[in-house]
């Protein structure tokens, strides 16, 4: 029975340290002035990134037909609308659903986020807060009286021979699957250009906002190129077998200013830091962060201009149906209140995944009580990597 | 044709027109992009394992093989006796169709033998992961506690590889025989 997996004494410890890392995360955020508001699961309108599958349901009050709902995929849009009506500095541990992922070792279909947002940033401003959070986060946990073996990642065999002098470093040193990681500041930060360079060997003018150069890229590297690969699937190409297994593995890497048409919720960049070949507008102000080669989190300096949100809308509803999935009628409400934000940045940031690495787990289903592959165990995949 | 993302390990695909066996997959959808397949596959041809990331609705070419399920017995210099684990039947193996990978072979483990239409062995498919004991371990260097700090040990069928400095002799460990590393100490 499915129920007496949770017997397992090592997953029962995950799972308190599970509750101590949001009670942790929760804390860092109300101390640093933050409002915890929470926003609906089911909603009207869901986001409609075209490679996103919101869950459809329905839902109706006593006396009307059922009228379709979704459950979201990220809050972002009602805290979008809470800057424009005003709010400052906002966030939201919540639960979004996904379909049609892969149920394996990085994704359940109904996952654990955070967001929070604020008013007058940008997104630098994002990147120090994940770092602070995630060391706050640490240094609590260790500092926990608690048995320590299996609560979290440390490298027990270390742990036992430290000497006073090593002790701090030992602190910051987080312990994930036989790597050790170094969580002290000041993380490393990368512009997408610079890890092309760095892990991928493109020279320093290469423009890979380019799509010819990117075809002509995977093809001298022997990788499989179809005349229908678009621009993002060339790129994924590259990055995802060269650049992302290579982050975050001696330090957290924050890999920052992506090509602009990957990000359709950012702002364009005014002046790049890292680009040389490449002119301003395909730069935009998006960041994500990497530990271990996992992806945590996705941010944005946001996107205020209502009528150019409209259009990158538009434009996602053609691929959507392109991509013979439902077109999501467009939430006027919030492209609306777009047009009245103040400048902002927030980010999306997994809890789950941090779970992972803080509890040195393997799995996504390791931190969880109750993971879909254990309420469908048809669904079970049968090899992980 | 087959998609993408039906690929999963131990299957052979047809890559670039020559046979490659899975070794090690994954399925990835980085941020809000589709949805893509990483690979590790190993040419048939050469032995040499080359890294690809597929779209995941992309077409692939799989080749039907037979797979039998053997078990090692003993090896000599260029050969290896194997048993199918079905018929008891006996047989010897060239070590240019084992390939790097016999030095994860120990007495008794069962690994998948991919076989032609003619019956010819094309190559060995071993397990993800190998438990293997220690038979030498020294232990390790004090003081140094910066950075990754590993030791060599040897197994119990002669391969050495590097372990961090808790093994000790008699352990159980897990090799990973893709990689040739070590990942874990066996609990049982």
């Amino acid at each position: 029975m499915s129920w007496q997996r949770l017997q397992d004494v090592r997953l029962q410890k995950r799972l308190q340290t599970r509750s101590r890392i949001i009670q942790l995360i929760r804390d860092f955020f109300v101390r640093e002035g933050f409002l915890e508001i929470e926003t609906p699961i089911a909603v009207p309108a869901a986001g409609q990134e075209p490679y996103l599958n919101p869950n459809e349901t329905k839902i109706w009050d006593h006396r009307s037909p059922e009228i379709p709902a979704y459950l979201i995929t990220s809050p972002e849009y009602a805290h979008k609308k809470l800057l424009a009506a005003g709010f400052k500095k906002t966030f939201e541990i919540t639960r979004c659903f996904r379909s049609g992922e892969p149920w394996d070792g990085l994704h359940n279909p109904e996952f654990t986020m955070i967001e929070w947002y604020r008013a007058h940033a940008d997104y630098t401003k994002i990147m120090n807060d994940v770092e602070k959070m995630v060391q706050y986060v640490w240094q609590n946990i260790i500092a926990s009286p608690e048995p320590k073996q299996a609560w979290y990642g440390v490298d027990s065999a270390k742990q036992s021979r430290r000497s006073p002098r090593s002790l701090h470093s030992l602190a910051m040193t987080l312990y994930y699957q036989d790597h050790h990681i170094n969580l002290s500041s000041p993380w490393q930060r990368l512009t997408m250009q610079e890890a092309w360079e760095k892990y991928a060997d493109t020279p320093k003018c290469a423009n890979i906002c380019d799509r010819k150069y990117l075809r002509g890229l995977c093809q001298k590297r022997g990788y499989t190129v179809s005349a229908k690969d678009s621009y993002d699937d060339l790129f994924f190409k590259i990055f995802l077998t060269d650049i992302e297994p290579k982050l975050g593995f001696s330090k957290p890497t924050i890999l920052y200013e992506y090509p602009a048409q990957m990000a359709a919720l950012a702002r364009t960049v005014a002046k790049p830091r890292g680009a040389s070949g490449l002119a301003t507008k395909q730069i935009a102000e998006r960041f994500e962060i990497y530990i271990a080669g996992i992806e945590l989190g996705n941010a944005f300096s946001e996107l205020t201009d209502a009528r150019e949100q409209r259009a990158r809308f538009i434009e996602e509803q053609k691929l959507r149906k392109k991509l013979n999935k439902k077109v999501i009628p467009l939430d006027e409400d919030f492209l609306d209140a777009v047009g009245h934000m103040p400048s902002a940045a927030g980010i999306a940031f997994g809890i789950d995944r941090l779970v992972m690495l803080l509890t040195d787990a393997k799995s996504i289903q390791d931190v969880l009580a109750f993971p879909a592959t254990e309420l469908w165990p048809c669904q079970k995949i049968k090899s992980e990597i | 044709m087959s998609k993408a993302n039906e690929i999963s390990r131990g299957l052979i695909l047809l890559f670039k027109n020559e046979p490659h066996l899975v070794v090690d997959f994954q399925h990835v959808n980085p941020g809000k992009g589709s949805a893509f397949v990483r690979s590790r596959l190993k040419s048939l041809k050469t032995g040499k394992v080359i890294e690809n990331t597929f779209k995941s609705d992309e077409d692939v070419e799989f080749v039907e093989m037979e797979r039998r399920k053997v078990q090692y017995l003993y090896g000599t210099d260029n050969e290896y006796a194997f048993m199918d684990i079905k018929n008891y039947e006996q047989f010897s193996i060239g070590s240019d169709v084992v390939g790097e990978s016999a030095k994860y072979l120990k007495e008794g483990i069962e690994v998948t033998l991919l076989v032609d239409e003619n019956g010819t062995p094309i190559t060995v498919d071993f397990p993800k992961k190998v438990t293997l004991k220690v038979t030498e371990s020294f232990p390790g260097v004090r003081g140094d506690t910066s950075g990754n700090v590993l030791k060599e040990i040897t197994l119990e069928n002669g391969l050495k590889i590097k372990a961090p400095l808790f093994i000790k002799e008699g352990d159980l460990v897990i090799v990973n025989t893709d990689t040739g590393e070590y990942v874990e100490r066996a609990t049982t």
